[in-house]
């Protein structure tokens, strides 16, 4: 299985079981800890995009003197349909009530306006005095009732649960039947909260806008798909810049363990000399030099690399969502994406192998074309 | 065919600083055959491992060739000497072990890059140990060997992959009497094996000396024989 040159570069790793130990653990968790710091922000920010593009592409809503206000459904619905590039109107009712344990966002849901984020995610539909909540809502002392508070205080029946992969968009959610919602937050009959505009082309978000406001009779503000997105960048930028501070350390951390190791190696030059008298040629060095390396940096970066990725996509990364989103009521199971993963992953494997191999290679390579005399050192007489 | 090991006008000229130089080797043309030990003896600072060295392919003349089996050693690219040195046998002045291996493992050294599989090499190995009679310090750490532990533990690894040349630098130096016999006779075996041995020695004792050595005495740069 192992030739023999192998078997002797491991030997020499354990020759200094100490010293191997120690580099292989530093090197563990270095890439561990720049692993999550590289991976946690690409992961929030695939996920975070993957979600936007199923939110509509427009969110209209209605202003007044106060601040945001109620638009009739059946004259807001007319007038966005009329303008050209728009492909669908959806009024949604939602709004914010009071849970069990804290804030709780209430949607009410229709058979045929199902959100697209939740599209597939749903068994059943809410009937009136049902409800469907969150991974992360506390329905308080009764598993099957939940107690809501708004301009209403009322039991709802829980008939079902969201599942907790969705928790990224669901987890303080509670979706209930539309006239319920509208008892809840005090909406009039024949009024929705805002309207989700879907269009033609993507593109074409920005170029419709002042269509639309011209189309209604009272102010409105418009939300794009685009300026959610943008919003969301700038939430995450804060948490990239303190990723980059706290990536510096982990870069230093590497530049000394590449400096030790290239100490090391030079210091083993008249080692190298011996070797060479004693007919190894400098393939045969550079060979045993990178057994004896790889045998370290190879499960160490193996390792580190799949506790980042446990950190970082497994289960009950909530601190994260405290930590990057401010998320401190109820912070939720992150469930990220690892489609970018890959990309990090070999350019942290690049960014730990390539320093630490090349630091073993260069006395191999010094000594490829000096004389073996001369790296000995011999003292002896002439 | 014997092997043979020669010599054409090599010339080694130290630098000795405020641009002046010193003359170690002037002009050296000997040949050595095999079949026979050839003993080089002369004063401290002779020059004799300086001229063990550039035999060994350890380092390079100022001018000359080495003609080894008629082809010239000493003008080959580190690549061919580096193979070269494979054929050759090195028991240095000062021991040079790897002090961190064990005794077994110094002397497995010049097997592994050979890609034997490590039950032939450690084989070898032992058989060597058991002809120099350091068996019983196989598992020994080589640092805490005595300096004539040390200096058989060269030897041993100096002719564990049967090589066609050995070089020895002062091989019984740290010996006494009746190793130091054993030592020579072990060389006198290898050399009537076909293998050109050249031992380089500050003084000569006659009761060591194997009967059909080659002597040889470098003195002033200048390499003459001897009679045996």
């Amino acid at each position: 299985m192992f030739n023999t040159m192998q078997i002797w570069a491991f030997r020499d790793l354990l020759r200094r079981p100490f010293e191997s130990l120690l580099l292989g653990i530093t090197l563990t968790l270095t890439v561990a800890i720049l692993g999550t710091l590289l991976l946690f922000p690409r992961a929030l920010h695939d996920t975070l995009n993957t979600l936007l593009k199923a939110t509509p592409a427009i969110v209209l809503r209605r202003l007044d003197a106060t601040g945001f206000c109620p638009l009739p459904v059946q004259a807001s619905v007319l007038a966005a349909e009329n303008v050209v590039g728009v492909v669908s109107v959806r009024p949604r009712i939602w709004g914010v009530v009071n849970g069990p344990d804290g804030p709780l966002t209430i949607v009410g849901i229709l058979e045929n306006k199902i959100p697209k984020a939740l599209a597939g995610k749903l068994t059943r539909l809410p009937e009136p005095g049902q409800v469907i909540i969150g991974f992360g809502v506390s329905s308080g002392p009764s598993a099957n009732t939940l107690n809501l508070k708004g301009e209403i205080s009322r039991n709802y029946e829980v008939v079902d649960r969201l599942p907790e992969k969705t928790s990224m968009f669901t987890h303080d959610l509670v979706l209930m039947n539309p006239e319920d919602a509208r008892q809840l937050i005090g909406l009039p009959q024949g009024y929705a909260c805002d309207l989700a505009i879907d269009v033609f082309h993507e593109n074409e978000q920005d170029a419709i806008l002042s269509d639309l406001t011209a189309s209604f009779s009272w102010p409105v503000e418009c939300v794009t798909r685009l300026q959610s997105q943008g919003l969301y960048a700038g939430r995450l930028n804060r948490g990239r810049t303190l990723v980059a501070i706290a990536v510096i350390p982990g870069v230093l951390a590497l530049c000394l363990l590449v400096a030790v190791n290239t100490r090391k190696s030079m210091g083993r030059q008249s080692d190298l000399g011996i070797m060479k008298a004693m007919g190894w040629t400098t393939g045969n060095i550079v060979r045993f030099q990178l057994y004896r390396e790889l045998s370290v940096c190879l499960p160490s970066v193996f390792v580190g690399t799949c506790l980042s990725f446990v950190l970082v996509y497994g289960p009950g990364a909530g601190w994260a969502a405290d930590f990057f989103l401010g998320w401190n009521t109820l912070p939720p199971s992150l469930y990220l994406e690892p489609t970018g993963a890959a990309t990090v992953v070999l350019e942290m494997a690049g960014l730990m192998l390539v320093p630490m191999i090349a630091s073993a290679f260069l006395p191999a390579l010094k000594g490829a074309t000096a004389d073996v005399h001369d790296m000995i050192k011999e003292t002896g007489s002439r | 065919m014997s092997s043979a090991i020669a010599c054409r006008d090599i010339c080694v000229v130290f630098p000795t600083g405020n641009k002046k130089e010193r003359s170690v080797l002037d002009k050296i043309n000997v040949n050595f055959q095999a079949g026979k030990i050839n003993i080089i003896t002369g004063p401290v600072g002779a020059g004799k491992t300086t001229l063990l060295n550039i035999l060994a392919g350890l380092t390079r003349p100022t001018s000359g060739e080495v003609i080894v089996n008629n082809k010239k050693v000493s003008r080959w690219t580190g690549p061919h000497r580096e193979r070269w040195r494979r054929q050759a046998g090195i028991v240095f002045q000062h021991d040079h072990l790897l002090h961190d291996l064990t005794v077994l493992e110094n002397i497995m050294l010049p097997l592994i890059p050979l890609g034997y599989p490590l039950s032939t090499c450690r084989r070898q190995s032992m058989e060597a140990l058991k002809k120099v009679g350091l068996l019983h310090h196989a598992g020994s750490l080589a640092k805490s060997l005595s300096g004539g532990e040390r200096q058989k533990t060269t030897i041993a690894r100096a002719i564990v992959n049967q090589p066609n040349f050995i070089f020895a630098d002062e091989p019984v130096a740290h010996l006494d009497a009746e190793s130091s016999r054993q030592m020579m006779d072990l060389l006198h075996h290898h050399a009537c094996q076909n293998a050109v041995v050249i031992v380089a020695a500050h003084g000569l004792n006659q009761d060591t000396l194997p009967e059909n050595a080659l002597c040889y005495r470098l003195q002033n740069g200048v390499l003459n024989p001897l009679s045996s």
